[in-house]
Order: C-alpha cells, then structure tokens, then sequence
C-alpha cells in the first residue's frame, strides 16, 4: 500500500559508537506540512535531520521520503536542503551557484520565479563570500528551493537573519506549502516554531517526547497562568505559600501557574492586599517545551498516547 | 552529462577567478622556466637537446603537477571542510560525479598550464620543434600528469584544511626537486638519482624528454605512471567510500 505520508519514520535509531543520537523515533509528514523539529542541543535534530537527507545510515530502523530511500530521493530530486553548517563556495557568485542548482535538476522552478522567492535579486551578481549572514541564508534557501523539490528540511533556517528577513522568509515558505510542498525544519526559536509549525516533533536526548499540533501540546500539558496585581505588594515566597501554586514575579505583576485556575483565583481576591487587573492566560510553548525535555521521552508517552 | 557539465562550468568558472590558483599554477611555471632558462646560453645542449627545450618540459610538468594538486588535493579538502560536497550529496549530483567534474577541471586546466609554458618556449627562446611533436609532448606531460589527480585525492581525505597545505607543498616542491625537474638527476647524488628515477614526476618528464632527444619510446614510463594512478586513484576511492560510511561527505 502507498503510503499517505511525504517523509515517513519508523524506529528511526542513530548510533555514534554506544550512544545513541536518535533512538526509536517514528512519526510522519503529509503533503504540505510544515513539521519543526524542537529540542535542546543535543536532542537529535540534526542527526535525524542528517537520516532523513541520506547523509547518516540508521542504525535501525526506516527512513523514506516519498516512498524512497533518502539517498535515492536525493539523486531524483525530490529533495531540497538548507543545511545548518554549509558555506557557500565563497568564489562563485549567487546567480552562477542558482543556475548550476537548477541544472541538477529535471524540473527546476524558473530563475525568476525562485529569486522573487528568496527576495535575493539585489546580490544576484555578487560573490558569496562578500554577503552578511542573512544574505547567505536567503541564498541558501533559494538553492533549497530551486529544484522545485517536494520535501525541504531546513536546519535552522532563520539563524543570522535579522526580524524582517525572517518574517519574509516564513511568508515565503507559506506560500510554498501551499502549493503542497513538505517541509521539516529544525529551529530554537519557539515563537517562530508556534507560529509557522502545522506540528511540533519535540526530541529530548534522541527520544521522541511529543508530536503534535502546537495548540494541542499547549492545551496538553501547559499549566494555565493568572495575571494580576496587587495594591499591596507581597514577597513571591509569601504569595506562593498563601495561594499554594507557583508564583513568578514579572514586570507588570504576579503570575501564578497553577492547574486549579478556580480556587486559585479564589484564593486571589480574597488577598486582603487587594488584587485588581486579572487575565487569564494559555501556558506558553516554551513552558510545554522545558516541561516535556525535562519529563523524558518514555514518561511522556504514557501521558500523550495518541502520539 | 547535464549535471556533470554543471558541475565542471561552475568549477572552472571559480577556479579561473582564483588569482592565487593562476599566480602559482599557471604564471609561477612561466616565470620560473624564463628565469633559469637565461641562466646558460640558449645554444647549451643537455641530454641531446637544447637546455632551454629540455628546461621548458620540466617547467610543463612542474606546472601541470601543481594544477593536479592542488585542484583535487588543496581545492577539495577546503571544500570538504565548509560541508559544500556534504550539501551537494543531498542533491542530484552524485559524489563520484563531483570527484569526476574536479579531476576534469584539473586537467583542463593542467592543459592550459602546459600550453601556456610551450608559448613560452616558442616565442621567448625560440624552442624550435616539429608542429606534430609539440602535439606529442604535449599529450605526454598532459596525460602524464594524470597521478596527480589521485594523489591529490588521497591527500585531500586524508588531511584536514589545516595539514593540506603541507600535504601538497611537499609532494609538489620536494617531489618535483627529487624528480629532476628543478636540477636534472646526473648533477643529483646517485642515491637520490635512483630514488628520484622511481617518482611519477620524473616517470611523466622523461616521457616528453626522450622525445625532445629522439629517443626510443621507453613503455617502462607511462606503464609506471599507469601503476601510480591505479594504485593512488584505488586508495582514493578507498578513502572517499569510507568519509560517504562516516557521512562526512
């Protein structure tokens, strides 16, 4: 049976000697998804990224990519690359390493059409080695993207761009999976993985911690937030031991995490220091996220199930 | 052919724009071979031909050695470093077609090389030759100059950016001074003469020297030098399938 999914794993498992990078991780992307890869360093995020692209053999289990063996689906053109450590052949200039890319493939995306994408026609005869940080990343997703491939894997893709280059180059991205491509990608920037992911694969020392929509990890396991003021104000110490939740001290007031919202809220204003300006808040990705990698993979499972 | 053709425009595109590639490979032969080859009378005759034939040949292949080296030795291993042959393996190009682009740009490369040193010949000391063998001595430095490609492959999986520089400065100096190219052998002690006879540089020089001299083709050359690119070009291959294992290109 041909499967739904444009890049499948299965027990996806990396060895470096006895330590394992990646270590049983299965899940699937369908066409026009946009999947980020989240975990701290060392998680596996390259390695599986590596796996998925051919560069690395697993050591068990499967990795295929449209049906095929990553290598093969390399060599069809299926495939299409920003990788997080590659440097340009700093002697070559933009347009010659874009019409060099378009001619490995069978149906490239048209010059201009790819350029428009990657808004690089300003540097287009420029040398690569005398581009910023942020120039290079636009060049090197347009190279990605220039084989018109089916399925990118983009390693941090954003690193070194400043704000507006990123959000230019995730409405540019959008626009591509709309026209069905797959993407999987890599990132540290939670807002940017809350924002633009379809679904969030989080890894935790090579283990699959979670799968799932953004929304749905927040609702899963984050710990709703009150906001509020007080005329009076108290210690954090006080005001946790009084309220019996976790207390955090920010700028514009007390937070208090709790999973009782109702008597937690009670237990505010009947604070005789006179608490004013309440709002109820959604827990926050990055608390999902240090939740999740510090619980571990196996003890997640059990909570997240459908996974 | 489309992708292997990319690859070889592209790459001779960036090698043609590296001003210290042409200074040392293509321009540093020529102004070597005009410097000593003022250094005796033009009429001396060495080895049954004139110096400044016999002089020109060492600076062709001197020069073609170093465009062989250093394209697949230097370029490659500093290419290896930035992750591009990494990039590229996600790519339609395949590795073996990447290998295959560099060793063809060397070459071609290595040719102009070699042609640039003969004009030189020509037109400066008036090395005068027959049209069809300047053909001949060409072919022979040319194809000659072939192990350099493997050798230059070895060095390049086998030293990081770092080490490659020596790597290839002292196959290229010290190779080519102990093969007779700087200073023929007869004027060599006769333990590095005999060491010096057995290296690829002095193999593919000599080929073009014995046909300067009228000589009888000797097969012992291009059969020794055959040997050389079998067995650099088998350990080559050796190493390049290991890095692919490794994923480290």
């Amino acid at each position: 049976m041909e499967s739904v999914f444009s890049l499948e794993c299965h027990a996806l498992t990396f060895r470096y000697g006895r330590a394992a990078a990646l270590d049983g991780v299965t899940f699937g992307c369908t066409q026009g998804e946009s999947v980020a890869l989240l975990g701290p360093n060392g998680a596996g995020k390259t390695t599986l990224i590596k796996l998925c692209l051919g560069l690395l053999t697993p050591t068990q289990g499967t990795v295929t990519v449209l049906g095929q063996d990553p290598k093969v689906a390399a060599r069809n053109g299926i495939i299409g690359t920003m990788l997080q450590h590659t440097h340009l052949p700093g002697d070559a200039t933009v347009a010659e390493l874009l019409r060099f890319q378009q001619a490995l493939y069978e149906h490239p995306l048209p010059m201009a059409d790819v350029v428009e994408t990657a808004g690089i026609s300003e540097i287009l005869t420029k040398r690569t080695d005398r581009l910023s940080g942020g120039q290079i990343r636009r060049v090197e997703f347009a190279m990605a993207i220039a084989g018109n491939p089916a399925v990118l894997f983009l390693d941090e893709p954003t690193e070194g761009m400043d704000l507006a280059t990123r959000q230019e180059f995730w409405h540019r991205l959008d626009i591509l999976k709309n026209y069905g491509t797959t993407v999987l990608f890599a990132s540290h920037d939670l807002t940017e993985t809350d924002r633009y992911s379809d679904r969030i694969l989080l890894l935790s020392q090579g283990h699959k911690v979670a799968f799932d929509q953004p929304e749905q990890l927040k609702r899963s396991l984050g710990l709703p937030r009150i906001r509020f003021r007080l005329q009076i104000p108290l210690t954090v110490e006080d005001l946790s031991e009084r309220l019996r939740c976790q207390v955090i001290l920010e700028s514009e007031g007390y937070v208090a995490v709790t999973p009782h919202v109702d008597e937690t809220l009670r237990r505010i204003v009947a604070l005789p220091q006179q608490a004013y300006h309440f709002a109820l808040e959604d827990s926050g990705l990055d608390e999902v996220f240090s939740h999740l990698t510090a619980m571990g993979g196996d003890r997640h499972e059990e909570i997240m199930g459908r996974n | 052919m489309k992708k292997l053709w990319a690859a070889i425009s592209l790459d001779l595109r960036r090698t043609l724009r590296n001003r210290q590639f042409i200074f040392f490979t293509l321009i540093m032969p020529v102004g070597f071979y005009i410097l000593y080859s003022r250094m005796y009378s033009s009429s001396a005759q060495f080895q049954g031909t004139s110096w400044d034939a016999y002089f020109m040949v060492s600076m062709a292949a001197f020069g073609a050695t170093g465009v062989l080296l250093n394209t697949t030795g230097t370029r490659v291993a500093r290419e290896r470093m930035t992750g591009w042959p990494l990039y590229l393996a996600t790519t339609p190009l395949t590795a073996t077609r990447y290998v295959i682009a560099k060793i063809l740009v060397a070459q071609v490369t290595a040719l102009a090389s070699i042609v640039i040193v003969f004009v030189t010949g020509m037109l400066f000391n008036h090395v005068q030759i027959a049209w069809d063998s300047w053909g001949i001595l060409v072919m022979e430095v040319w194809l000659g100059a072939i192990p350099f490609a493997a050798w230059g492959l070895v060095l390049a999986y086998l030293m990081g950016q770092s080490a490659i520089n020596y790597g290839v400065t002292i196959v290229y100096l010290a190779g080519s001074f102990l093969a007779g190219l700087w200073t023929p052998l007869k004027f060599l002690p006769s333990a590095l003469q005999h060491f010096g006879k057995l290296l690829p540089a002095y193999q593919e020089a000599a080929m073009a020297w014995g046909s300067l001299a009228h000589r009888v083709f000797d097969w012992a050359h291009p059969l020794t030098l055959l040997g050389y690119t079998i067995v650099f070009g088998g350990i080559a291959r050796w190493l390049f399938v290991h890095q692919q294992r490794l994923g480290n290109d």
